[in-house]
């Protein structure tokens, strides 16, 4: 038995009851600095209970994306479930006693997560009918949950200005990029009330079921306080719509519904020339990202293609720049 | 034409990076794959593509030269604000560039250009 599988062994009597076994113990997925596991918590009677066990991997979550440490995402997931967001529930958040470093424990909520499929596959017709005024709501109820002690707030012009600072550095010469910033400098959008935002609200972290639509919102490690437009431009860029350009949330969905469904659930209305901004820098960091993986792969080639041919879908993100440019514009 | 990395150094990578004992997953290979198949149209589509580009920089920047130089003056002229960003025909050049840029890189790509 592993020894995440002996400390979870002895954790799970306090969850589900006196005698509860673990079973079905995977690893998901593992990174530098977090793993996920799935696993089953078997009371003594009674239906296994699936769960997901989150943890991070190194003493501290140092991360440049600024990683809020995993207790205040877990904090963060139960603080959205109780103002209505449908997440998962948090069912325990891990202290030094558990034995499983820095972790928490969720409901593990079935659906599906694949962005191509949620946009494409004729089962998903029905979800996608209600899908974006599902994201509207769910955004709306996450704009307006108090923000848990210890989340970031991101400014807009600190946000921009590190980006380009970045695009500096790489010693690139890209006409659009450049003008991509110029653009965005222009239309920082005025002061408004900051509130909750996901930080990663896309296609691809929801899980949807094919019938009813929004299952989960999944995903929070980029959550911080900020301008709420964000989570909106960010769900409409074009490199999370799958292959289906004309539908502008997701692939899925209409930004009108969106809009309708999240000023229906309490949202202060948000203007288009906002969504545009945000949208526009959601593709610029992207842009920025592609070169950075570049840069490794130049830097060590030995690990195989990969990053490189990411450094060529640079193409991608300046095809959707120019496209909101133009857009504007007209 | 994206530069980082050049067709040349598409093509260096996989050659480096080739394991000749059989070991690569199918997943690498399909990247190994589409490596070159980039670098194949970067050989065959990228000298007229620069070629339409330095007509259109010679245009917009009243300078000429190369396309990296006249890149350059062009990124400096929208940087100290000289060209705005949207610009009527800062768009149609970018647009232009965009397009012959997904033809080699991506050319599935799904987009919102006309």
């Amino acid at each position: 038995m592993s020894e995440i599988a002996e400390r979870l062994a002895a954790l799970v009597p306090k969850l589900a009851g006196d005698g509860a076994e673990i079973n079905g113990l995977t690893r998901l997925t593992g990174g530098a600095s977090m793993e996920t596991w799935a696993f089953s918590a078997v009371p003594a009677a009674g239906d296994a209970i699936p769960l997901i066990l989150r943890r991070g991997t190194s003493p501290l979550a140092r991360h440049p994306g600024k990683k809020p440490p995993l207790r205040i995402e877990a904090e963060l997931i139960a603080a959205a479930v109780a103002n209505g967001v449908p997440a998962p529930n948090v069912v325990h958040i891990c202290s030094e006693p558990d034995g499983l470093g820095e972790a928490y424990i969720m409901a593990r909520v079935s659906g599906e997560t694949l962005g191509k499929r949620i946009a494409t596959d004729p089962a998903f017709a029905p979800a996608r009918a209600v899908l974006a005024r599902q994201c509207g709501a769910a955004l709306a109820r996450i704009h307006a949950t108090p923000p848990v002690a210890g989340v970031e707030t991101l400014d807009v012009r600190a946000t921009l200005s590190g980006y380009e600072e970045t695009w500096r550095a790489s010693g690139l010469v890209r006409p659009t990029i450049e003008a991509a910033f110029r653009w965005l400098e222009r239309r920082v959008p005025t002061a408004g009330a900051l509130t909750l935002v996901h930080g990663d609200f896309r296609n691809g972290n929801i899980m949807v079921d094919a019938q009813t639509g929004l299952a989960a919102v999944l995903d929070w490690e980029l959550a911080h306080v900020g301008d709420p437009a964000e989570d909106i431009g960010w769900i409409c860029c074009n490199s999370w719509r799958f292959g289906q350009p004309g539908k502008r949330v997701g692939g899925f969905g209409d930004l009108d519904d969106l809009l309708a469904g999240y000023v229906e659930a309490g949202g202060a209305p948000i203007d288009a020339a906002r969504v545009d901004f945000w949208q526009m820098l959601g593709s610029l960091k992207w842009g920025v990202m592609t070169t950075m993986m570049h840069a490794r792969w130049a830097a060590d080639p030995s690990a195989g293609p990969e990053r490189a041919v990411i450094g060529r879908r640079l193409s991608e993100t300046e095809t959707d720049i120019v496209a909101i440019i133009e857009r504007s514009a007209s | 034409m994206i530069t980082h990395p050049t067709a040349q150094a598409l093509v260096e990578g996989v050659a480096r990076w080739l394991p000749v004992d059989g070991s690569a997953s199918g997943f690498a290979l399909r990247v190994a794959r589409n490596a070159l198949e980039i670098a194949a149209r970067d050989m065959a589509l990228g000298p007229a593509a620069d070629a339409r580009a330095v007509e259109r920089l010679r245009a917009l920047t009243g300078g000429d030269g190369t396309r990296d130089a006249l890149d350059r003056r062009l990124t400096e002229m929208i940087r100290a604000g000289e060209i705005a960003p949207d610009d009527p025909a800062l768009i149609a050049h970018m647009k232009a560039c965009a397009l012959d840029s997904l033809a080699i890189d991506q050319p599935k790509y799904a987009h919102e250009l006309g």
